[in-house]
């Protein structure tokens, strides 16, 4: 047996990262509001989180460093333009002729494209168009031997791309809006 | 910015004097790169002393993610990390860092020297509750005694020989699986450096959802002994009814012992 990073959930990924690891003195670290950084010191699991999300918690930007932050962030490539309307953290597979494994990544959907971008790596992960789907719909498959929803593409090429996001149907509703607006 | 208002974004210590900027970004998108006190380095961000709240759950998980990459980016190039824990910003500049690793610099060698050449693993270990209720029965006459007798029985006292048929199941599963964790803990221990018990539960996959967790460790394990623990658990996992979710590598979070230096 091999040891598996990609089957990593979240939870796995915060326990160690949000309550391990080398933690400097109080008094050399900046905390806000009494909180440790970000806020998310104190959050052990994705339940907690979503309490403190409900408490607004994350919600106290501090308008300087929400400028900071706009000014050195270096964006995603969004054209000139380009508004986007949908954005969802998922997995996606490709279907042409031969299949390819299941990727993770931040999947875009804007009223020109749409596309998943790899911030790390700044490359696209996969791009189109709305004009270059033949087809999308909601389909039940398996995964991991178990029924999920898949969102399924089917392009003017007849290669498949599937799409596996928390929220899917409200995702393929984006996509339907981009597709019907560059129909007309 | 003047220095006044400067913070830096922590994210591992490795033991080497690596000068270096990377094309990699880290939370938040920023640009990581270097501070060196001798042959220690301490891969950082710049940011300011007012650092803000992720602005929703998905940059929260955005942000997570992009620390997680850039302490594995450093491993992989680089070898043995001491990770810092998520959302760690120091007051102040470059030299505020540089300083910091020259107070540390010895905890921070005996601390990176423990892990060197090793990485941490997480194995969880599942039970199939019908799977061994199912493989107790057939083992134990008693219990096959007791289902005979459920049968011409008022359904009044048919219960309640069903709750006791129930309960001595439950407490057979109990005795095996204990017996079952000591043995495998004691198994991975001889191929680990240094192993801890999780107290959480932890996030699974949907397809362990129905399983019941017993036994799940955080091992710091040498490069060399992966493949002799893979085989441990491979065989761990060919019983009926026990199935082991072994993942990683992690740079050695849970093994830091270094805590407010």
């Amino acid at each position: 047996m091999l040891p598996q990073r990609d089957t990593c959930t979240l939870v796995d990924l915060l326990d160690r990262l949000l309550e391990k690891g080398l933690v400097l003195r109080a008094d050399l670290v900046i905390t806000v509001a009494g909180v440790p950084l970000i806020g998310l010191n104190l959050v052990a699991t994705l339940a907690e989180m979503e309490t403190m999300l409900k408490y607004g918690i994350f919600e106290g930007l501090d308008k300087t460093t929400r400028e900071w932050a706009l000014e050195h962030k270096q964006g995603i490539p969004f054209l000139e333009g380009e508004k986007p309307l949908d954005k969802a953290y998922g997995s996606y597979r490709f279907d042409r002729g031969k299949k390819t494994a299941w990727k993770y990544g931040y999947i875009y959907v804007t009223d020109h494209r749409i596309f998943a971008w790899d911030k790390g790596l700044r490359c696209f992960l996969f791009e189109f168009r709305p004009e270059e789907i033949k087809a999308v719909k909601v389909e039940k498959r398996l995964y991991e031997k178990k029924e999920r929803d898949e969102l399924c593409f089917l392009f003017q090429d007849e290669t498949s791309l599937f799409l596996h996001v928390e929220k899917i149907r409200d995702f393929k509703k984006s996509i339907e809006m981009v597709s019907s607006s560059s129909e007309v | 910015m003047s220095k006044n208002n400067e913070g830096r974004y922590l994210y591992s210590v490795l033991n080497r004097g690596i000068d270096a900027e990377f094309a990699e970004t880290g939370v938040n998108s920023a640009r990581v790169y270097t501070v060196i006190y001798r042959d220690l380095t301490a891969v950082v961000h710049a940011c300011s002393d007012s650092p803000g709240l992720a602005a929703g759950e998905g940059e929260a998980m955005e942000w997570i993610l992009e620390h997680i990459r850039v302490v594995d980016l450093m491993t992989e190039k680089f070898g043995t990390v001491v990770p810092f824990t998520f959302g760690t910003i120091i007051k102040g500049d470059d030299e505020v860092v540089s300083e910091w690793l020259r107070e540390n610099y010895a905890a921070l060698k005996a601390e990176i020297s423990r892990f060197e050449g090793r990485a941490e693993y997480s194995i969880q270990i599942f039970y199939e509750q019908e799977l061994l209720s199912g493989e107790i029965f057939k083992m134990n006459p008693g219990l096959q005694e007791l289902k005979g007798k459920l049968t011409g029985i008022p359904r009044g006292i048919a219960y309640l020989f069903e709750r006791q048929l129930e309960h001595k199941i439950a407490e057979e599963i109990e005795a095996l699986i204990s017996g079952l964790a000591a043995g495998y803990e004691a198994r991975i221990r001889d191929c680990s450096d240094s192993v801890l018990s999780e107290e959480k539960k932890p996030g699974v996959p949907e397809e362990y959802e129905q399983k019941k967790l017993f036994v799940f460790l955080a091992c710091l394990v040498q490069d060399g002994k992966v493949p002799e623990l893979g085989e441990l658990l491979d065989r761990i996992n060919e019983r009926e009814g026990i199935c082991v979710r072994f993942i990683g590598p992690f740079a050695p979070f849970s093994f830091v012992r270094l805590k407010g230096i």
